[in-house]
């Protein structure tokens, strides 16, 4: 047994736990300690320092007890996680239990050869193991320990076969380019625009008077053209940042097949992830396209995992940059007896077009009233985009909302200025959610929400004969299952 | 288990719409009024004390009051007229639950994906002998279901039953 007698992490765990925690206090206080840098007064006698080194210390001294006291060892078919201060906590779970071990290396860890271990276990989050920093072939020999001498659930639906790792994509670095400038830039130009009244609050709290400046500013020309060039260099920076922040976390991705039961995806520059997705885990797969990248033929992959708390979806299987066809290789992989080119989609009513166009058009009339009332014209033209762009929302929701009820399948096409099409095993539906509205029933329509362990898939407005019929078989067939979910 | 795959006829297919919903207890009503009472009558006497210790705002107090009764009353017609549409009903292989006036709300769990069930009872539930059911699934809260209003005995018959289900099907 190689792992029966309870070890510590590498030393280097030591660093980065000093690391994290100082970077904490840092963020906590620094306002302050700008401040008082800026004033150039640490308080009487220099108190301000004292009070920052002697945290500073004690957190060494803790971080250097929680360092010795963290043991991880793995005896009778337990991995066993001891830590704590005062009081010892001894965390174990069944090795048989463990479902996923996926690896983490920035770049310190790569400079120092660790890597940080994260222990997946079915049911609840409590019952998730981090190891923070091993070396990486105490790593791979923990790993694949652990996952070897597992008994594996037994599935009536796939026999246990090993074969040789098949890698199914690869992102070229042309491609990695191609994908980040092709990004979503809007969310990275709105995170530096709150970045920046972030920066103008905080100088504030810390007591420097960025309104004192404004003398400075000459005319009103000038000051319009600085407006300007600020909010182009803004645009471009978040254009930059996006592009950045794409090549860093797909750098040299590669997409695996370990063997027939389990997916592995491998990306970063810095921050090397190692990211795996069980078959029978996976839950639903979404692939998508934006305006700039269809052109370019570039897919969005998200392969959807089971999850104990939605809030960890953002840890799905992220693959960015694949073709079309890779895209429908795998799918038809993963998912054999669907033939996805075959289908032809049904729309959902018209009422949804004109209910949800007429709410709109209210905003847009009020934004009208306000300007003859009170002559707001500022706040007239917000409201009316903000109308007319829900319309063109609305009405493009409309059109590109599609489903199609196969028979061990559900499959949506959606988007609103891309596209986007999930697919969802009818077998891993757990609950299923009937909504109607007063306006929905007087028109016999109703809306479907379909749930698995990975959130759900929204139909609206569809006739309730309908809405109950694909119910029905939906339960139908998530009852009748054998078949194991998640 | 033997495995079972037998022809169903699409006429024959179960379906929701035959089914009938079985009402949560008449207390329930009473339960929820109950919290409402209260807290109106904990209301009202804060704002006569306020209105006693600042008398220059008695007014202020005295409409606040009165936008409160009015508010309740809608509560409480609101209490009386949603009770008829919860309902619950138990099937094979599935809980089914409804609620909501205006906006309504028909929900489906298969037992066969259920996590763990809970019953909790709050103090006013206690009191009138009332339980709450709590069925947990995988994937984050969206897709619990909450069953208030149970009789006690009731909520754990319908735990013990969900469970045996559950246990059931996956041997």
């Amino acid at each position: 047994m190689p792992f029966d007698i309870p070890q510590r992490q590498s030393p280097f765990a030591l660093v980065l736990i000093l690391y994290r925690t100082y970077l904490l206090l840092l963020k906590q206080i620094w306002p302050f300690a700008i401040y008082f840098i800026i004033k150039g007064n640490f308080g009487s006698k220099g108190s301000f320092l004292k009070v920052f080194i002697a945290s500073a210390v004690v957190i060494m001294i803790i971080s250097i007890i929680r360092y010795f006291r963290f043991k991880y060892s793995v005896v009778d078919r337990e991995f066993i996680i001891e830590k704590g201060i005062l009081n010892r906590k001894k965390t174990a779970v069944s090795i048989d239990k463990i479902q996923n071990i996926n690896s983490e290396q920035n770049l310190i860890h790569q400079l120092f050869g660790i890597e940080k271990l994260r222990i997946e276990t079915a049911g609840s989050s409590a019952l998730e193991f981090e190891l923070d920093a091993i070396n990486t072939s105490k790593a791979r020999e923990l790993k694949s320990y652990l996952l070897e001498s597992r008994i594996p659930l037994i599935n009536d639906d796939s026999v246990m076969a090993p074969i040789d790792k098949k890698l199914i994509f690869k992102l070229s670095t042309g491609r990695l380019m191609l994908a980040g400038i092709t990004q979503n830039h809007l969310v990275s130009i709105l995170i530096l625009f709150s970045f920046f009244f972030w920066i103008y609050d905080s100088a504030r709290d810390a007591g420097i008077n960025v309104e004192d400046y404004k003398d400075n500013i000459p005319d009103y020309t000038t000051q319009v053209t600085n407006t300007f060039i600020l909010l182009a260099l803004l645009f471009v920076t978040g254009i930059l940042i996006s592009m950045a922040r794409t090549a860093l976390k797909y750098y040299d991705l590669s997409f695996i097949e370990e063997n027939e039961q389990n997916f592995k995806v491998k990306a970063g520059l810095l921050k090397r992830m190692e990211t795996s997705a069980p078959i029978n885990k996976i839950q639903s797969i979404t692939w998508s396209y934006n305006l700039l990248q269809k052109p370019f033929n570039l897919y969005n992959l998200n392969i959807r995992q089971a999850v104990s708390d939605l809030r960890e979806l953002k840890r799905s299987v992220q693959i960015i940059g694949l073709n079309k066809c890779q895209i429908e290789n795998f799918s038809q992989e993963l998912y054999p007896d669907l033939d996805i080119s075959e289908l032809t989609y049904e729309t959902i009513n018209v009422k949804y077009l004109t209910r949800f166009s007429l709410y709109f058009m209210l905003i847009i009339l009020l934004g009208i009233l306000l300007y003859f009332l009170i002559d707001g014209f500022i706040s007239a033209i917000v409201l009316v985009l903000i109308g007319g762009y829900g319309i063109l929302r609305t009405y493009l929701y409309y059109l590109k909302m599609g489903f199609r009820l196969d028979k061990n399948y559900l499959v949506l096409t959606g988007g609103i200025f891309g596209y986007k099409l999930t697919i969802l095993p009818l077998y891993r539906i757990q609950a299923i959610k009937l909504l109607s509205t007063p306006y929905q029933r007087r028109n016999q329509l109703a809306s479907l929400e379909i749930w698995s362990a990975s959130g759900y898939v929204k139909i609206p407005y569809i006739p309730t004969m309908k809405a109950r019929q694909i119910s029905d078989y939906c339960l139908f067939v998530s009852e009748i299952s054998q078949k194991s979910w998640m | 288990m033997v495995f079972e795959n037998n022809q169903h006829e699409i006429g024959t297919l179960p379906s929701i719409d035959a089914v009938q919903y079985e009402r949560v207890s008449p207390k329930y009503v009473r339960a929820r009024i109950s919290v409402l009472g209260i807290f109106f009558v904990a209301s009202i006497m804060i704002l006569t004390i306020l209105s006693l210790i600042y008398p220059n705002y008695r007014l202020l107090f005295y409409l606040l009051m009165i936008l409160m009764a009015l508010f309740g009353s809608i509560l409480v017609f609101y209490i009386f007229k949603s009770y008829k549409h919860i309902g619950v009903v138990v099937r094979d292989h599935d809980i089914m639950y409804k609620e909501g006036l205006w906006f309504r709300n028909e929900m489906v769990i298969t037992f066969n994906k259920i996590q763990h069930i809970e019953i909790s009872m709050g103090a006013i539930e206690r009191f009138f002998n009332l339980s709450s059911l709590k069925i947990f699934t995988a994937g984050g809260s969206g897709s619990d279901l909450e069953i208030h209003g149970l009789e006690r005995q009731n909520a754990q018959k319908l735990k013990d039953f969900i469970l045996g289900n559950i246990s059931s099907e996956e041997e």
